[in-house]
């Protein structure tokens, strides 16, 4: 008796789902959605500001890093030719230039 | 704000709004949290997660799936995570219980009563304890459950939002039924 009792109570709980209508969601829940949405935004924007200002600094020190390059390159390049004008000079001419 | 964005359901070809999208699925991503998590709260957190989620990846839904298929995928992950997190937490306190010792015994992991407000009122006792057993199937069995009984899905919706075959679900649904009916007899034996 006990036994098909408890059947019984499983089959009524197993059916218990049927017609069952579906929870409703809150109505201020897209403000709220919303809401988050925009303060994710915020810091993304912030983000974006610094990258943009990091990329800008390295350009710009990337730049006076090949100025300066270019000017020793100038510079070693310059005294190069002179030594090997001194080099030309001394063997042929047995003196150094006189300018 | 949220309503410049735009994405196109695959099953009618038509563009629509952030906010239509939301209009049209908010109960249903609600109702499926709310059944998996027994949770007012948690449910209404998943539910923005998802719609978090959907406003990110509007530019890159690309339709290869019904979008209410979409949806039910994001929710029923999201959920999942959600009770992953449940179950590392009570693991947590479980430990800190053990290294005080003295709260070792005080810790029980009761499911607490709940209540789905879409329960027709003569079987609000039965359901309580019906989800009382849900909340204690496999993950898997529990989401094929949820949405074939509470969401009312097909197989073969079930089967495109849990990326499995049609028989699978089945089985699952046939495996979750029998695992419910062990869980009932203990319970009404044993109270």
């Amino acid at each position: 008796m006990e036994k098909i009792d408890i059947q019984a109570q499983i089959d009524a709980a197993l059916n218990s789902l049927e017609g069952i209508q579906s929870a409703k969601a809150d109505a201020a829940l897209l403000q709220k959605i919303e809401a988050r949405i925009a303060a994710n935004r915020e810091p993304r924007q912030v983000q974006q500001v610094q990258i943009r200002s990091l990329a800008i600094r390295l350009a710009a020190a990337a730049a006076v890093m090949l100025i300066l390059n270019f000017v020793v390159w100038l510079n070693v390049s310059k005294h190069r030719q002179n030594d090997t004008f001194q080099q030309f000079s001394e063997t042929y001419f047995g003196s150094q230039l006189n300018y | 704000m949220a309503n410049d964005n735009s994405m196109t359901n695959s099953a009618e070809g038509v563009a629509i709004s952030f906010q239509d999208c939301f209009d049209a699925h908010k109960d249903r991503v609600f109702n499926t949290a709310l059944s998996m998590l027994q949770n007012w709260e948690e449910a209404e957190e998943v539910t923005q997660d998802v719609f978090l989620a959907v406003y990110d990846a509007l530019a890159s839904f690309r339709g290869q799936a019904a979008l209410t298929t979409w949806l039910y995928r994001i929710t029923v992950n999201k959920v999942l995570d959600r009770l992953k997190a449940r179950k590392a937490q009570k693991r947590a306190g479980f430990t800190i219980s053990l290294w005080k010792q003295k709260g070792a015994e005080e810790t029980v992991f009761e499911i607490p009563d709940f209540l789905h407000p879409g329960v027709l009122l003569e079987q609000q006792e039965a359901s309580k304890i019906l989800f009382k057993a849900i909340a204690q199937l496999p993950e898997n069995q529990q989401s094929a459950f949820v949405m074939a009984k509470v969401e009312q899905l097909s197989y073969a919706e079930i089967a495109a939002i849990l990326n499995v075959t049609v028989p699978a679900v089945e089985s699952l649904l046939v495996r979750a039924k029998q695992k419910l009916r062990e869980l009932l007899k203990n319970f009404y034996e044993n109270r």
